[in-house]
């Protein structure tokens, strides 16, 4: 098992999210950086849904009371094993009661630790994803301990050893669709939306991307309506919000834009007080 | 306008009825829903249903212009099968204890608080959708006399089980949440639970009736629900 000695901030457990429950309020969940999380299974041989510690800047500490194999991707996290630095591009063996510490992100925002075999948690209507009043917990907290596989149990699987993670891109050009009420905009303020920087703001987090700009664009509401993660919606105050995994499954604001698989990847990866710009698809 | 098809994404498509909520015939919603999902089942993994419209989310690999080209406006009428759903009788305690503000919807509408239960109790609502929050229903059918606009301060914390105000829409909290509607009451049902298939108490389309009951009847549903013994009442319309 891994014991949790210091939670870090906004860390998780999560897979590929809870499909099939939104026609009753549930959101879908999952790792905000899909590409990560699978770029990680993947290195150790982990099917593609294995749950995995999604964490934030500052990461958690972990203490492993039996052997392990894992892998760290998504931001750039500092990794240290019993206060050694490791390079974390590659499958790395974690010996009994070791200490695994993430610590700043030097770039990108969330970084996953994935761990041959998975992490076991409860599953909640198909999925593992932590979320408020559905799973048991909704954030890891100190003292929190995540069960895994012992590592003899998952011996037929076979980990990517020397493989190594594709580089982690970041790139501040966001993919998007016309979303459902984008032709409620006039010409004038479809062109402000992609003509100008949105930064990225701090209140961000796993429900909602706020983009705070200088252009002065505003809708009316809309007759609530279907919302899914990566839709764009505009208030009537101006503000310009991206909805990510935890977003609600309705919602009563404008979908000016959808974001694309590529754009929602490369938006979860911008840090706060950094700048984006969409781009038409 | 009429019936609207688009893209919703890469792996969804939104069917918009362009109507306004009052005015749109709900059940075509449903029975499209029900149609779509029975015609379907290899293309739709899911669907939501709001006011007025019908998000299809497909499996991975389907393409939505595929559907949008195979969809048939003529389905949206041929498909207009009758359902049976059940009226459901809810408990509601709307004591002070629970319903901190009763006083603002009373005066606000100028009438007092046993008006204010009278009302809120004596009428049938429709689950339009379930939203906000899981299990959380969408109702329609609020008394006009009723209406009051959202606390200009929304609460970071609200109770399970808490029935509100929101402008011209009545809902129950279904699990701890922030919230800005006025809240007139607590029901000490259940409305949400992993363990249940379907998981939501309320499904759309289904009619409900809230009950006024005392603080003692309200501990002791209470006490039936978390024993797993409490029978929701059925609406007998005679």
């Amino acid at each position: 098992m891994i014991e949790v000695h210091h939670p870090g901030i906004y860390s998780s457990v999560q897979d590929l999210g809870r499909y099939g429950s939104r026609r009753y309020g549930v959101p879908l969940s999952g790792v905000m950086d899909r590409t990560s999380a699978l770029n990680a299974n993947a290195l150790l041989g982990n099917e593609e849904a294995a749950a995995v510690l999604e964490f934030a800047n500052p990461g958690p500490k972990l203490f492993f009371n039996k052997p392990a194999i894992i892998a760290i991707a998504g931001a750039a996290f500092q990794v240290r094993i019993n206060g050694e630095p490791i390079s974390t591009d590659q499958p790395v063996l974690v010996e009994t009661n070791s200490i695994v510490e993430l610590g700043r992100a030097s770039e990108g925002v969330w970084g996953y630790l994935a761990v041959m075999g998975g992490i076991f948690s409860e599953s909640v209507l198909g999925s593992k994803s932590f979320y408020y009043g559905i799973t048991k917990f909704s954030r890891i907290t100190k003292g929190h301990i995540l069960e895994i596989a012992t590592l003899s149990e998952s011996s037929s699987q076979e980990v990517n050893w020397g493989k190594k993670l594709p580089e982690f891109n970041i790139n501040p050009v966001i993919e998007v669709w016309p979303g459902p009420e984008y032709e409620h905009l006039s010409e004038y303020q479809k062109l402000a939306l992609f003509d100008n920087e949105l930064t990225v703001s701090p209140q961000s987090n796993r429900m909602a991307t706020l983009l705070s700009s200088e252009l002065s664009i505003t809708t009316s509401e809309i007759t609530t309506s279907a919302v899914q993660p990566g839709t764009v919606q505009l208030t009537p105050s101006g503000k310009i919000m991206a909805l990510m995994r935890d977003a609600q499954t309705t919602g009563g604001y404008s979908r000016i834009l959808q974001l694309s698989d590529d754009g929602f990847t490369n938006l979860t990866r911008i840090q706060p007080g950094e700048s984006i710009r969409f781009r038409l698809k | 306008m009429g019936l609207k098809i688009q893209k919703f994404g890469n792996l969804a498509v939104l069917i918009d009825w362009n109507l306004e909520i009052g005015e749109i015939d709900f059940t075509s919603i449903l029975s499209l829903e029900s149609y779509l999902l029975n015609t379907y089942p290899d293309t739709i993994l899911e669907t939501v249903v709001a006011y007025t419209s019908l998000a299809v989310y497909f499996k991975e690999g389907v393409k939505p212009d595929d559907f949008i080209e195979r969809f048939d406006m003529r389905q949206v009428s041929d498909c207009a099968e009758e359902k049976e759903y059940n009226t459901w009788l809810i408990p509601v305690c709307y004591s002070n204890e629970f319903a901190p503000d009763i006083s603002i919807v009373a005066k606000h509408n100028k009438i007092s608080e046993s008006e204010v239960i009278q009302l809120h109790a004596s009428r049938e609502y429709l689950v339009r959708f379930i939203g906000f929050l899981p299990g959380f229903p969408y109702l329609s059918g609020l008394d006009h006399r009723l209406f009051t606009p959202r606390l200009s301060q929304p609460r970071r914390f609200i109770e399970s089980g808490s029935v509100g105000i929101g402008g011209e829409q009545t809902g129950i909290y279904t699990m701890e949440s922030p919230g800005g509607w006025n809240i007139i009451g607590r029901s000490p049902l259940q409305f949400f639970n992993v363990m249940h298939d379907p998981p939501s108490l309320l499904v759309p389309g289904d009619r409900i009736q809230f009950k006024s009951i005392d603080p003692h009847e309200y501990i002791t549903v209470l006490q039936q629900v978390v024993e797993g013994t409490y029978e929701l009442e059925k609406v007998r319309h005679d």
